[in-house]
């Protein structure tokens, strides 16, 4: 079989793509579309035309400014909790004991969990203040019960510790495929040359690790600017607005405010954001 | 001699109290969310919370058996969506994996671009317009809607996952098939499908894992019809109470099938998550 260039290949992809593209483009052309205009009862089609105030009402808009904030600092934090914590964890485990197996069968649940699952389940059971085993086991050193998610300071931290929660078990597991397929020659070699363990880290793991640690960061990162499940069922962006990230913002002044026009532009917003920082991400990870 | 003995058992004690940490943090509210599903409402009040109780069954009758229960068809409406889903995405995404795992086509760098692209695209931004859509033409709360979107999702990671898994297969099969007579299509459906059994599974398994979690579209594009299980599980805060009781139940059915199917898929759930990140 020659591997010659012919149209066998796209005829194969064609119904994919018609999909992916006819969705994709879609959403993209009538979201901008919606963005220029806002909801009105009294127009035909429930439409008016309103050219960039959106955009323009939108630059004005502290609380847009503020759910920003909010994302990168959500986004951000869990990306790197989750980082630090999985690598931890995967140099701990980089070595046979007993019962590996069944860690890593154990270490793969929270990631199955349907995330606003997750979020419910710690909201009733384990954050709630008067109920929650959180508050319960922390009477024990005498500390009085914090309404983890409804009180202003603790609720974005506690969100992000869910967000954690769920998917460092992901970082882990990519760490530690990526340490157990390193070469232990290169070690040895350190040794002979007599490095210490914290030089062997910095000077030979840490750089081996460098492609994983960025496509972990890539995927969280994406991730954790969209999350949507976790967060509305633990919260819905409260007390106030002190968890409402831009996606959630998106969320209530479209489908709570109805202001279809306005929530449409925060939307475009929030896909450009994305694929900004996508292909930064992207560019990055081919520099490499 | 001893002080180097006992520094080698202070080691391994240490060892193993954080891997307990980390096991019994991952672990814990699963846990706790199966045992409070069998408690009383007083045992599950209980301060200090009981670990030793009489388990019964009242919340899961509650929660399944009760007149207004949705969570049944709700049930069953995340079924249907997440196997159509499965469905549709297999017989789209198995021959464009074939494409770009053995053949050079025009414009094959730019496509799979454009496939990976439709994975980053931010769920929020296409429930937008086409909330609006499905209102205009009527296909709001329909599965039809749903499968729409869920697939447009699925599509990109189902092909992607099968690309590895069709590249594992040696490429000697396939000459010696064509050698012998095959056509393209025989040569997919006699050696590659059976071959990659596996995979397909794995990959489907990983797709109805999403649809079946997903929320925010079903939340936004059904509401009686086609509600899922994910939103008829969110029903069950209301502004009066929480009813912690169907809740805890309710959650623990649907995280038996996951939970079981992760065990069985393990290995393959983690190549798919490491897919990739180490190549």
């Amino acid at each position: 079989m020659t591997k010659k260039k012919s149209w066998e290949g796209l005829l194969l992809c064609f119904p994919s793509l018609l999909l992916l593209w006819g969705v994709m483009g879609f959403s993209i052309s009538y979201l901008f579309f919606l963005s220029l205009h806002e909801y009105s009862y009294t127009t035909a089609g429930g439409m008016l035309w309103h050219g960039i105030t959106n955009y323009v009402d939108m630059l004005y808009d502290s609380r847009f400014w503020h759910s920003l904030n909010v994302s990168m600092i959500y986004s951000f934090m869990t990306v790197l909790l989750q980082i630090v914590i999985g690598l931890g964890l995967a140099l701990l485990l980089n070595r046979s004991f007993k019962g590996q197996g069944v860690i890593r069968i154990l270490f793969i649940l929270p990631m199955m969990l349907a995330p606003v699952m997750t979020g419910l389940i710690f909201r009733t059971l384990l954050f709630s203040s008067m109920f929650g085993i959180f508050n319960y086991l922390l009477s024990f050193i005498g500390i009085k019960p914090i309404g983890w998610l409804t009180s202003p300071q603790w609720a974005l931290p506690s969100v992000i510790s869910i967000h954690t929660w769920q998917w460092t078990s992901f970082a882990f597991l990519v760490f530690l495929a990526a340490l157990q397929s390193f070469d232990p020659d290169v070690y040895e070699a350190a040794e002979i040359d007599g490095a210490k363990k914290w030089q062997v880290f910095r000077y030979v793991t840490l750089p081996l690790l460098r492609p994983s640690i960025v496509i972990v960061a890539i995927f969280r990162l994406t991730i954790a600017f969209r999350a949507f499940g976790a967060l509305y069922a633990a919260t819905e962006g409260g007390p106030g607005t002190a968890t409402e990230t831009l996606n959630l913002y998106t969320f209530t002044a479209t489908f709570k405010f109805f202001r279809i026009g306005y929530g449409a532009a925060l939307g475009a917003t929030l896909f450009c954001l994305s694929a900004i920082f996508t292909i930064i991400l992207l560019k990055f990870r081919r520099a490499q | 001699m001893s002080n180097k003995l006992t520094s080698s058992v202070r080691k391994a004690v240490l060892f193993y109290v954080i891997i307990g940490i980390a096991v019994a943090i991952i672990v814990f509210p699963i846990v706790w969310t199966f045992m409070t599903s069998f408690k009383t409402r007083l045992d599950a009040f209980a301060i200090p919370p009981k670990i030793l109780f009489t388990p019964v069954l009242t919340n899961y009758r509650n929660a399944l058996f009760t007149l207004n229960s949705q969570i049944p068809r709700s049930l069953l409406n995340s079924l249907i969506v997440a196997s159509a889903v499965i469905i549709v995405t297999f017989f789209l995404g198995f021959p464009a994996a074939y494409a770009y795992a053995r053949l050079q086509f025009v414009g094959k760098r730019t496509t799979s671009f454009w496939i990976l692209f439709a994975r980053m695209l931010p769920p929020m931004t296409m429930v937008i317009p086409f909330f609006v859509l499905y209102v205009k033409i009527d296909v709001i709360d329909t599965y039809l809607g749903l499968i729409l979107l869920y697939t447009t999702f699925s599509l990109p990671l189902f092909i992607w996952m099968m690309i590895s898994f069709i590249e594992d297969i040696p490429r000697e099969l396939e000459d010696a098939a064509v050698i012998d007579g095959c056509s393209r299509v025989q040569v997919i459906t006699r050696i590659i499908i059976p071959l990659t059994k596996g995979g397909i599974f794995a990959a489907a398994l990983f797709c109805f894992l999403e649809s079946w979690n997903e929320f925010l579209l079903a939340l936004l594009l059904t509401s009686t019809d086609a509600r899922t299980v994910q939103v008829a599980l969110y029903g069950f805060i209301t502004t009066e109470e929480t009813q912690w009781g169907p809740l805890t139940a309710t959650a623990s059915i649907i995280m038996l099938p996951t939970i079981i199917m992760g065990l069985i898929f393990q290995r393959y759930i983690v190549r798919g998550m490491t897919l990739g990140a180490i190549k």
